[in-house]
């Protein structure tokens, strides 16, 4: 391979002096003269039709200068991929989080004290809070076109699964539930409207995708997508609880007719309510080995709460047809899924896009074969995992460069694993205290990068060279979001690297849909890769046009990706994706006996990069995810009862401190470059949360011999466990 | 939610008893409970009294046989007293573990106690002193232990006009032993699940001269264990008793299920923690 100069440096982040100095613009930091404000009015109950929506009060409120509803939009829906949702309610609410209408005022205060005064009377439907209730036949219908409440359903069979389990040496069937989880980013939502120089109705919001906030926007004010202009500033995390919109719609409505500048910004409760989770998930799983170890087949069936909305349930529930059974090779599969509607706040993306949950189970049910056949877990990982050639659930062969062999090996021996005669010998650990124990746990995994399953996909970039003999000044033009991940730091390394300049010519003009085309979110640990190759696309025409004596001279357009196919309906047969991200983890932990609490005390994690752009940035998405994965398996215990979020504020709501996050954790990469990204590339923004909640739960059950199927590992949920094996 | 608010800063207690008696207003000292409640709506005031320019109300200090600590002592200097690490060592634990750093800096010991959260952390040490609270107004002052002072979540015996200026108690004897532990769902910025505070004083040999249980978010106030304190009293410390003891302790508690946890694992929880608070200080682990 080349020598390469700037891909593969650890360059410090542009954006990071801002950010530490409190320089940075987020979404709220951003204000205009004579801006209005905005207060949202939501449901506040889980299912009811409203009866009547009496605004009068609130509208002769001082300082009030309107008030929109369900009939100030032109088509009043939205939904990323369904449009099941209205902007605002004004039939019926199916969450507590849904928005009815939303005030504008001369001051904060007033729009506040004016929601107060509005009044809806509403009439109580049952209230359906868990997937399986919904599922009953007889259920109140949350929607009424959907019949069983039924929101997806996946269906794949491979092989013959139940002849393979009948023959199989050992059988384990468990059901495992995985909860909730909040996206908790910094930055609440919160957003600032405007007309611009030009006329366009103007967000200034914190997303995902400018696009895409862009195209619901217009569908919604049924405007042509050049009057309308989506652009992000700093953004505060994002975790894939920014895909859906959330102020963005009501915003433009009201910049739009008031003609003046609106701003809004939800509290952490408002938050915490109004925006999706991480879907709450009950696997069954029921597997067959040979006795040394073989996989032989796999029964599952998948149940997943989507609450009031699709947002992206379906394609949650989609992924599970190859992660289901994690990154193994399993001849006979027999999976079905389903996805119901509940009263309860909407299952949306986040980090992982179920895969998280899949490969919990996944891992979990690999240790208990282990466990059942005296084999260690490096061993039967070994025996079963993808590798190059592999035929994965979907019936088709995995993309080329399958780095998960080496990963296991890696990881184990950075643990301290030996290899002996057959098997692996895992290190013995012990407390020195007599009310502790220690145990150590281990898991791997895969995750698609890009949506796959048939989407089209790609990416748009725009690189334009400034200068005569020589480049003196680049700018890079693309609409990535930087959520915080530094997407617009690595794709100028990518630029400065093609186009051989140094880094510090390089200029990104980013996320306003005034000045380019459409990126694809920043989402499925993709942008690195298909903006990445857009990025290089546009930096290596360019350049050919400055051989040709362009001044400046501009390259750029859209990378197509190679096309993926859409799951078969009655075998989920087909080309899902056409590139993956692995990676495997073990933790140590020690958990006192008396009390259930758990204490991480180091993790080892190998990880493949493909080509690390910017190595640090990798260690820093890879600590992310484990850090929140850390939360959602051991702090995180987000509660609602009966439709109502509990759990609504961080003090309730517990994510690591730093008191709490890991210490140590001692990464291995293994740089085995990948033939879809530039420079070899892979995903590395969610490959990191999927491995430690199995790891912890092995590692549990090393430390004390007991098992446990479920998260969070709360110090209770610990003792009550120990107490009733 | 935000509404016209009035900011007095009276520089002394007379003027701030007077500004109280005068305006009804809400009285702030480090604001870590009081702005919550506030952006939450929780109380209704025109005025806000900031007590935190208030002279000399922040001192830790001896008066004689007691120990004297001002309201408005923070959570920072109190983990700093060395009076305070040489006496009631307990205290210094507490404060290090309220909130993270900013919460140390501005929250007090005074706002922790009038706030009489069942789950306040400085409560049960305080209980198992003996404290008292001195309450002024304009017209003088009151002390009154703090056992009846605190009368249920979020209520207390102060009178409407009324400002706590100082927690007082008795110097433990030399030789007392004390320490602080509680269980959270997570190890920073947590309110605890069950709390316990225990002292102890042993003669030359075994024998417990001198022992206090007290324990926290297990009641709607945090209380003392009686019982159990009796039961100890005067015998020979051995883990079997204090198996006894311990298990004595759960009796005095009644503990509710919230968001933190349920009444059984608070029930486990305060054997927990009384029976490692007992044998940390005898010596016995």
């Amino acid at each position: 391979m080349t020598e390469l100069k700037t891909v593969g440096q650890s360059v410090i982040r542009k954006d990071v002096w801002d950010k530490v100095t409190g320089e940075a613009t987020y979404a709220d930091d951003a204000s205009l003269p004579t801006m209005l404000h905005m207060k949202m009015v939501f449901a506040e109950t889980p299912h009811a039709r409203i009866r009547k929506l009496e605004t009068a009060a609130a509208e002769n409120h001082p300082g009030v200068v309107a008030i929109f509803t369900a009939k100030d939009l032109p088509s009043n829906v939205m939904g990323m991929v369904t449009q099941d949702q209205q902007v605002f309610c004004d039939e019926k609410v199916r969450f507590e989080g849904d928005q009815v209408c939303a005030i504008v005022a001369e001051t904060a205060a007033q729009a506040n004290a004016a929601a107060k005064l509005v009044q809806i009377e509403y009439d109580d439907l049952p209230v359906l809070d868990s997937p399986f209730q919904a599922m009953e036949s007889g259920a109140a219908l949350i929607h009424e076109d959907k019949p069983g409440n039924l929101c997806h359903q996946v269906r794949l069979r491979v092989g013959d699964a139940d002849a393979a389990l009948a023959e199989a040496d050992v059988v384990i069937e468990r059901e495992y539930f995985t909860p909730w989880q909040e996206h908790a980013y910094l930055e609440p939502e919160a957003g600032l409207a405007y007309i611009d120089d030009e006329g366009r109705v103007t967000v200034r919001a914190s997303g995902q995708n400018t696009h895409d906030d862009l195209r619901q926007i217009c569908a919604a004010l049924d405007l042509p997508e050049d009057q309308v202009r989506v652009v992000y500033g700093a953004i505060g995390g994002a975790f894939g609880g920014r895909e859906d919109v959330s102020v963005q719609i009501a915003l433009a409505l009201a910049a739009w007719k008031l003609q003046r500048p609106v701003k809004i910004r939800w509290s952490r409760e408002e938050s915490i309510k109004g925006h999706g989770k991480r879907h709450p998930i009950t696997i069954r799983h029921k597997w067959g080995a040979r006795s040394d170890g073989t996989l032989l087949a796999a029964k599952t069936e998948v149940i997943t709460d989507a609450g009031a909305y699709n947002s992206t349930s379906s394609e949650v529930l989609t992924n599970f047809y190859y992660a289901a059974i994690g990154a193994y090779q399993i001849p006979n599969v027999s999976m079905d899924g389903f996805s119901a509607f509940t009263n309860n706040v909407p299952g949306c993306a986040f980090r992982g896009f179920g895969s998280p949950q899949a490969t919990f189970a996944a891992e979990l049910q690999i240790e208990h074969i282990a466990e059942a056949l005296n084999l260690d877990p490096v061993t039967i990982r070994l025996k079963n995992c993808v590798r190059d050639g592999a035929t994965i659930a979907t019936q088709s062969e995995i993309p080329p460069g399958v780095s998960l062999p080496a990963l296991i090996e890696a990881c184990a021996n950075e643990l301290g694993a030996e290899q002996k005669g057959n098997g692996w010998e895992m290190p013995i650990v012990e407390s020195e205290k007599p009310h502790k124990r220690r145990g150590i746990g281990m898991a791997a995994g895969m995750k698609n990068s890009g949506f796959g399953w048939g989407f089209p996909e790609g990416s748009e970039a725009r690189v334009v060279l400034h200068g005569q003999a020589d480049i003196e000044r680049v700018e890079l033009f693309t609409a990535a979001a930087d959520c915080g991940q530094g997407a617009h730091n690595v794709l100028a390394q990518v630029a400065a690297e093609a186009l051989n300049v140094p880094l510090e010519v390089v200029e990104t003009v980013t996320s306003d849909t005034a000045t380019i085309g459409d990126a694809g979110p920043a989402s499925a640990s993709r942008l690195t890769i298909f903006a990445g190759q857009a990025v290089k696309q546009a930096a290596d025409q360019a350049l050919e046009k400055w051989h040709n004596e362009d001044r400046p001279a501009v390259g750029g357009g859209r990378w197509d990706a190679p096309l993926t196919t859409p799951p078969d309906p009655e075998t989920g047969a087909c080309f899902n994706s056409i590139t993956y991200a692995y990676g495997v983890q073990a933790v140590e932990i020690e958990v006192d006996m008396e009390t259930g609490e758990i204490e991480i005390l180091n993790i080892v994690a190998a990880h493949d990069p493909g080509r690390a752009v910017n190595p640090q940035q990798v260690i820093g998405q890879l600590q992310g995810g484990i850090i929140q994965a850390q939360g959602w398996a051991l702090t995180e215990n987000f509660l609602s009862q009966g439709g109502y979020v509990q759990t609504d504020r961080l003090s309730t709501y517990l994510i690591p401190t730093s008191l709490d996050a890991v210490s140590e954790i001692k990464f291995v990469l293994l740089e085995q470059p990948d033939t879809i990204g530039p420079y070899g590339v892979r995903g590395v923004g969610e490959i990191g949360i999927l491995l430690l909640a199995p790891a912890l739960v092995s590692a549990l059950h090393d430390a004390t011999g007991v098992w446990f199927d479920r998260i969070p590992l709360t110090p209770e949920r610990v003792i009550s466990g120990l107490q009733t094996a | 939610m935000m509404h016209e608010l009035r900011l007095e800063t009276p520089r002394s207690l007379a003027e701030a008893s007077r500004i109280l008696k005068e305006t009804g207003g809400k009285v702030i000292a480090g604001g870590t409970d009081v702005i919550p409640q506030m952006r939450d709506g929780r109380f209704e005031a025109n005025t806000l009294i900031d007590l935190s320019r208030l002279p000399d109300l922040d001192t830790i200090k001896e008066e004689g046989d007691f120990i004297v600590i001002g309201a408005l002592a923070n959570y920072t200097s109190i983990r700093q007293s060395q009076l305070l690490q040489e006496t009631v060592p307990m205290l210094l634990e507490v404060a290090g573990l309220v909130g993270g750093l900013q919460t140390q800096n501005r929250g007090t010991i005074g706002g922790n106690v009038v706030n009489a959260s069942p789950a306040g952390d400085t409560l049960p040490p305080l209980l198992a002193l003996n404290a008292e609270v001195v309450l002024n107004n304009s017209d003088g002052e009151r002390t009154i232990p703090l056992s009846d002072f605190l009368q249920g979540p979020g209520q207390t015996a102060i009178a409407p006009h009324e400002l706590l200026s100082e927690i007082r108690f008795q110097k433990p004897p030399a030789g007392t032993k004390s320490t602080f532990l509680r269980l959270g769902n997570r190890r920073g910025m947590v309110i605890s699940i069950v709390s316990a505070a225990t002292m102890l004083l042993l003669d030359g040999g075994n024998k417990i001269e001198e022992v206090r249980i007290a324990l926290g978010a297990v009641a709607p106030i945090p209380i003392r264990c009686p019982e159990a304190e009796a039961l100890l009293q005067g015998q020979v410390l051995t883990e079997a008793l204090i198996e006894q003891a311990a298990e004595m302790t759960v009796k005095a508690g009644s503990p509710i299920d919230d968001v933190r946890g349920t009444a059984t694992y608070r029930q486990h929880g305060i054997k927990v923690l009384v029976r490692r608070g007992l044998l940390k200080l005898g010596g016995l682990r």
